[in-house]
């Protein structure tokens, strides 16, 4: 029974325990990396203790316990080194007695928020947020987040001795925002969770299991997120992982290849995740208060998407809505080449190729294969296949991926025939 | 990985308890249940209603059988579950064992599964 060993039920309480305890510790010593470390040693001796004796019935309340001491020891030691600390490690007792009454469900939260927005704070390089988060919050190893990340063990090492030292050099206090940066400190948040939802998402099969498991661990931060902070874009990016969660099992063939949203078996869609995403939104949208922002957004399309019985069923004029609302709050040349798409499907190709047509003189998206792609459909649909061919090849000439090169080439050679049909019963004008 | 933590009871167990003692229980539950919301762990669960009010269904003999509860011959009666998403086996017993049913002494246990993923 290797679940019950010592050294795994210790890594299971860690997982569960680490960042309360990381959390608590910090606001009790104000240093970020050496709360981990007192944590760590917490718990190494709880395996030394847990391998002879068992493991007690409440080990989350036994570390803590013994966290707590650990760090007045720390504090102690470090008022008699040095005198002027006294009035710090006076502090702490007092707080310290309070704590040990009230081990309060929101002292526990805002410590726990206290972490997060550290881990994210902007001070910080992304890789650097990415890689403390999941260690500090997500009860990573360092091998574990290596792993994820398709990166050496000693990179990833680097990146969070670099990041703690950021921290401790800027003075990065153990607060929570003030009001007036609260919205630009959770962005971040946002961006990190998402970011490492994104990377387990997008990876394929064949990779190492960890990879596909970032996303559960980006759920799982996102769902103590929620918990922590009645903010509507919190609640929208759950809802956002939630919705397209559900689709992990639909969107990969059995033969590993991709399979775009409007070709998957619907029935594959985990309807739990469906059901938790909408309930998301629901919450997201009782809490936006001027203006809805871009993960709330993203997450009302995902859910036309759910909602939607098939492919046919969709209400893309809602969706074309919907992304003119995010062009509103996240302008990119990729939202208006959706809403273009959108638009096509809601109200004609011709309506979603003048959207899409001045498109082609960005920049941004010249070497964008889906540009091309969905011209392509357009151009089809309105019968000019001639011309359709030349967009599709043009896609797969920018394509990076084998498969999809495959596929846009098939659709080039039908396009061609359509036209050589249309040649054939219409014969041009002499 | 999601685990099934499924609450087994006897459900003459709580025959005996005080309406304080009832009370606590509730609260405990609804104390666990925080628990692993805050977590970030928990994707579903509900407690279920007595077996006298279910039936159990068969077939014998290519004849279709309905028993209504409750199901008194059995001491371990499914009285709810809490589905909940875990790093490993060993996480999903260290929650199982702060459900309240897993230390109620002897009329209830809690037994962890983990959910089966079909190949698609």
């Amino acid at each position: 029974m290797s679940a019950r060993e010592p050294r795994n039920v210790v890594s299971a309480i860690w997982r569960i325990e680490s960042a309360k305890l990381i959390a608590m510790l910090a606001r009790m010593i104000k240093s970020v990396d050496l709360a981990e470390e007192i944590a760590q040693e917490v718990f190494i001796d709880a395996l030394t203790r847990w391998e002879t004796s068992g493991v007690p019935d409440n080990p989350g309340g036994w570390l803590m316990t013994a966290a707590k001491h650990r760090a007045v020891d720390v504090l102690r030691h470090a008022r008699r080194a040095e005198r002027k600390h006294d009035q710090l490690a006076q502090e702490v007792e007092t707080t310290l007695a309070a704590d040990f009454d009230e081990a309060l469900d929101d002292v526990v939260g805002d410590d726990l928020l206290r972490l997060v927005f550290v881990a994210c704070h902007p001070v910080l390089s992304q890789e650097g947020r990415v890689a403390l988060t999941l260690r500090l919050l997500g009860g990573l190893t360092t091998d574990e987040v290596a792993r994820a990340f398709l990166v050496p063990e000693s990179t990833i090492a680097q990146r969070i001795t670099r990041a703690k030292r950021t921290l401790a050099e800027k003075n990065v206090p153990f607060e929570l925002p003030r009001p007036e940066d609260l919205a630009a400190r959770l962005e971040s948040v946002l961006e990190v969770i998402y970011l490492v939802f994104n990377e387990g998402y997008l990876a394929t099969t064949g990779d190492d299991w960890m990879r596909p498991a970032l996303c559960e661990d980006a759920l799982r931060l996102g769902r103590i997120l929620a918990e922590l902070v009645s903010e509507s874009e919190v609640h929208g990016l759950l809802s956002l992982m939630e919705i397209q969660a559900s689709r992990a099992r639909a969107r990969v063939s059995p033969d590993g290849e991709a399979v775009l949203l409007p070709d998957q078996d619907r029935t594959l869609w985990d309807p739990l995740l469906v059901r938790r995403g909408l309930d998301g939104l629901a919450r997201a949208d009782a809490f936006v208060r001027e203006r809805p922002g871009p993960y709330f957004l993203q997450a009302a399309i995902a859910a036309c998407h759910a909602r939607a019985k098939s492919a046919a069923d969709t209400d893309w004029a809602r969706i074309a809505a919907l992304y003119d609302a995010l062009l509103q709050v996240a302008p990119s040349p990729v939202v208006e080449l959706n809403r273009a798409v959108a638009l096509g499907m809601a109200f004609g190709p011709e309506v979603g190729l003048a959207v899409a047509d001045p498109l082609t003189n960005d920049p941004a998206l010249r070497d964008y294969p889906f540009l091309p792609s969905v011209r392509a459909d357009f151009l089809a649909k309105l019968g000019r296949f001639a011309d359709a061919k030349t967009e599709v090849e043009r896609a797969a000439a920018l394509t990076k991926n084998a498969r999809e090169r495959t596929l846009l080439l098939e659709r080039a050679a039908s396009y061609a025939q359509s036209d050589e049909e249309r040649g054939s019963t219409n014969s041009p004008p002499s | 990985m999601r685990y099934m933590v499924l609450i087994g009871h006897d459900e003459k167990g709580g025959n005996n308890m005080t309406k304080e003692e009832h009370g606590a229980l509730f609260a405990a539950y609804k104390k666990y249940q925080d628990e692993l919301r805050k977590a970030g762990v928990l994707l579903g669960g509900d407690p279920l209603q007595p077996s006298s009010g279910g039936a159990r269904i068969t077939l014998a003999d290519g004849k279709r059988k309905v028993v209504d509860g409750p199901f008194s011959e059995s001491k371990e009666i499914i009285g709810g579950y809490f589905l909940i998403e875990a790093k490993s086996k060993a996480e999903a017993l260290e929650w199982a064992a702060r459900c309240p049913a897993a230390n109620l002494d002897s009329w209830s246990y809690v037994e962890v599964r983990e959910i089966q993923v079909l190949p698609s």
